[in-house]
């Protein structure tokens, strides 16, 4: 799981109670919270749709993804604009920290409490002073189950 | 070779061949018209003189063997018979083959079945006579080499026809070296050609040439008296344009719909502003002329006429009557009718659907024909025309038509209604979309009229278009197909529901409907009747299939249809009309159920974009059960 990891820049925030941290080359923009509109049918962790840039873009809430107690959204909430693969998403984050070097020494790969989330999504756990950041796998946040994997026959059209 | 050069002549090719089809299938029924035979005639030679240019010499040689097939015909050595537009349809079917795999990067070689068309066509052609000499003066334009032609070329081409025993370079107005422009032509050849072929078929060489004024080319029978030369051949249309990626066309199309958007944004914001002046409100209008006229200039570059397509079906259907038997005519009217490049090409499955049930299904065998005192030979029109915004295209035929009750037999046979289902004539036809209607095999002999018809429909739909039909038993069968003329901005009715806001395009709205609760039934959780002039019209619940909160009291409604189906929309409010540019959700997203897109508001936010067609299959579905 660690050789997963490129050491390098991660961009850390908080998610409940719990640090996050993300490859910074993997975001594209940070954006101050705004309401989502419903996706109808959408699967819990997809908050809705945002305008970003005039991109339609989904929004996944981390707490709703890693099974937290809802939160409320506030000032310091933010949406972290995304690539992934060939698709642009926002994760609803309840507030970013800092930038920090990891280096690959302080990369955990093994971990035996991952049991509480979906271990898929991580690829590893990084030691920042006395803190543990869970280090996200950005192409594996929305992977094909999330999306429901349906690419049905009879579809909408694309322009 | 040079990849730009060989995606034009292929570009080319693909354009050439369907042309070439046309006229050949035009030539069967006129066998006499010289200026179609002087059209194909140039196709091919202008196929084979790009096809030679890149160093396609397979092809080349191929296209050759057509030229001189076609030229006997010119000069009325062969007969224009059902045989020889056989060998010639053949012909063209190899060329096209050989410039796929040309175009899939494949390696060609003489195969087979080139083989056997080429014998074909050699056979075609009658032994030559005596050998003649000709004096040719060729002074090709200055500007010759800025039209990428070769004068190396044409006197190959000469070369290859028989023995060149003089050429002589003129080279009186070669300037000097300083005053040389490298782009100029300055020479001018003296040739003298000894061949068996006849005067027009060297004059046929100089096709092109001819065409440009600045060029002179006389040719001159030594053997024979001169013979002064006769009007130029018809040069060929050239229409002054350029070449543009249909991906940069796309990338034009997005940027004014950015536009639009940001044109809907400063509306609001400026209306929203106390009070705006003159000046403003002046300018703002001057803005939005300009867009809307950038738009509708940018949209008519993505526009293409329906015979890019139209011209294919003449062939298809000739093949299909032949192959079981059938008299068939096929007539085409409005093909000058322009629709969005994409869509146009989406059309061509359906439409050969289409005509393939007519002819399968619809026509019956010249012996039926007689007996029910009808023309031998069935005629189907394939028509194209616009109506409101709308381009509608029907594919007509004057068959046996459908008996309305046996579709209705067949469905409750196949269980896809239920006993009780009350239905209209009219309504009763539509099953025969419903999928699933063909796959019980032949229950009935009509059950082979649904084969794929569902297919149809839902190529329709993601066109965002809807299409019903309509038939009188003895008389003949309708497809009528309407599509909105682009796909990329809409006519939308913004509605709440909710905290949310959706998007009814305008072209599915009937009217709106704040009932009278007694004209209400309720028929289950999801879906409700309307008593709407004394008829029963569905009603759906949008909150409750998109799982959304809202006040869901059926209160105000949207009645919409597509194609001869109604229904109701229960919304929480009407909010305005806008026009809007479709987004797709699958671009970041996934598709979603009942939903066309999404698009992006004049306040920034987003709106979902319903799919009236795929919400009616959840009604036609839901309807009885």
């Amino acid at each position: 799981m660690a050789d997963r990891v490129e050491q390098g820049q991660f961009m850390t925030f908080q998610v409940a109670e719990e640090e996050f941290g993300i490859d910074v080359m993997r975001v594209q923009e940070l954006i101050r919270y705004q309401k989502p509109s419903r996706i109808p049918n959408a699967p819990k962790a997809i908050n809705g749709v945002i305008n970003f840039r005039g991109h339609i873009i989904p929004v996944i809430d981390m707490r709703r993804k890693f099974n937290f107690e809802p939160g409320k959204y506030d000032e310091f909430s933010v949406i972290i604009v995304l690539d992934v693969k060939d698709k642009i998403m926002g994760l609803l984050v309840d507030r970013v920290l800092d930038i920090v070097p990891i280096v690959k020494e302080d990369v955990q790969g093994t971990l035996d409490f991952q049991r509480e989330f979906d271990a898929e999504y991580l690829c590893g756990v990084g030691k920042v002073g006395e803190q543990l950041v869970f280090l996200l796998d950005p192409d594996e946040l929305l992977s094909q189950r999330e999306l429901g994997d349906l690419e049905e026959a009879h579809g909408e059209f694309d322009p | 070779m040079n990849r730009e050069l060989l995606a034009t002549f292929i570009e080319e090719a693909n354009e050439g061949f369907p042309i070439l089809e046309e006229n050949l299938l035009a030539l069967e029924d006129s066998p006499e018209d010289q200026e179609l035979i002087n059209a194909i005639f140039r196709t091919v030679h202008s196929l084979k003189g790009s096809a030679g240019l890149i160093g396609l010499g397979v092809l080349g040689d191929f296209l050759h063997h057509m030229e001189e097939l076609l030229h006997k015909v010119r000069s009325r050595q062969v007969e224009v018979t059902t045989e020889l537009i056989n060998v010639l349809l053949q012909g063209t079917d190899a060329a096209r083959e050989m410039v796929a795999r040309i175009d899939a990067g494949e390696e060609l070689e003489v195969g087979k079945a080139e083989r056997v068309v080429e014998n074909l066509i050699k056979s075609f052609q009658a032994p030559t006579g005596g050998k003649r000499l000709f004096q040719i003066e060729l002074r090709p334009s200055p500007q010759t080499f800025t039209t990428g032609a070769d004068p190396l070329m044409l006197i190959g081409e000469l070369a290859e026809m028989g023995e060149l025993t003089a050429v002589d370079v003129q080279t009186d107005d070669l300037p000097t070296l300083e005053e040389l422009d490298p782009y100029r032509l300055y020479l001018g050849w003296s040739l003298e050609l000894r061949t068996e072929q006849d005067l027009q078929r060297v004059k046929d060489v100089f096709i092109f040439v001819q065409a440009d004024p600045d060029a002179s080319v006389t040719i001159t029978p030594l053997e024979e008296a001169a013979v002064k030369a006769k009007t130029p051949l018809a040069s060929r249309l050239l229409e002054h344009s350029v070449r543009v990626p249909t991906t940069k066309l796309d990338a034009l199309m997005n940027q004014v719909g950015q536009l639009v958007i940001a044109r809907a944004r400063m509306v609001d914001a400026v209306l929203g502003a106390a009070a705006a002046s003159p000046e403003v409100m002046g300018a703002l209008e001057d803005l939005d002329q300009g867009i809307r006229d950038l738009q509708d200039l940018v949209m008519s570059t993505r526009m293409v006429p329906v015979a890019t397509i139209f011209n294919r079906f003449p062939r298809i259907v000739r093949e299909l009557a032949l192959d079981r038997g059938k008299e068939v005519r096929l007539e085409l009217k409005g093909s000058d009718t322009e629709l969005d490049k994409t869509v146009v090409e989406r059309l061509m499955d359906p439409i050969t659907h289409m005509l393939r049930n007519a002819v399968d299904h619809g026509i019956e065998p010249p012996g039926a024909r007689r007996l029910a005192e009808k023309e031998p030979i069935g005629t189907i029109t394939l028509h194209a025309y616009q109506k409101e915004g709308s381009i509608v295209l029907e594919v007509v035929d004057d068959g046996a038509g459908i008996d309305p009750n046996r579709v209705k037999e067949a469905a409750l046979k196949k269980g896809l209604i239920d006993e009780g289902t009350a239905l209209k004539e009219e309504e009763m036809l539509q099953l025969l979309f419903l999928p699933g209607f063909s796959t019980a095999g032949k229950v009935t002999d009509i059950s082979g009229r649904g084969v794929g018809l569902d297919v149809v429909k839902e190529n329709i739909n993601q066109l965002r278009g809807s299409i019903e039909i309509l038939s009188s038993p003895g008389m003949g069968t309708t497809f009528r197909i309407l599509l909105p003329l682009t796909l990329a901005i809409l006519d939308g009715m913004v509605i709440r529901l909710g905290a949310e806001r959706f998007v009814i395009p305008l072209s599915a709205i009937v009217e709106f409907i704040w009932p009278d609760p007694k004209d209400l039934k309720r028929l289950g959780p999801d879906a409700s009747l309307l008593r709407l002039r004394g008829e029963y019209v569905p009603v759906l619940s949008l909150a409750r299939l998109f799982n959304l909160s809202s006040r869901d009291d059926n209160s105000l409604l949207v009645l919409v249809q597509d194609g001869s189906r109604r229904f109701c929309l229960a919304v929480d409010d009407i909010l305005g009309q806008q026009q809007i540019v479709i987004k797709s959700l699958r671009d970041n997203y996934r598709h979603v159920d009942g939903l066309a897109g999404a698009t992006i508001l004049g306040d920034g936010g987003v709106a979902m974009i319903v799919d009236v067609s795929s919400l009616s299959r959840l009604i036609l579905r839901g309807v009885g059960q």
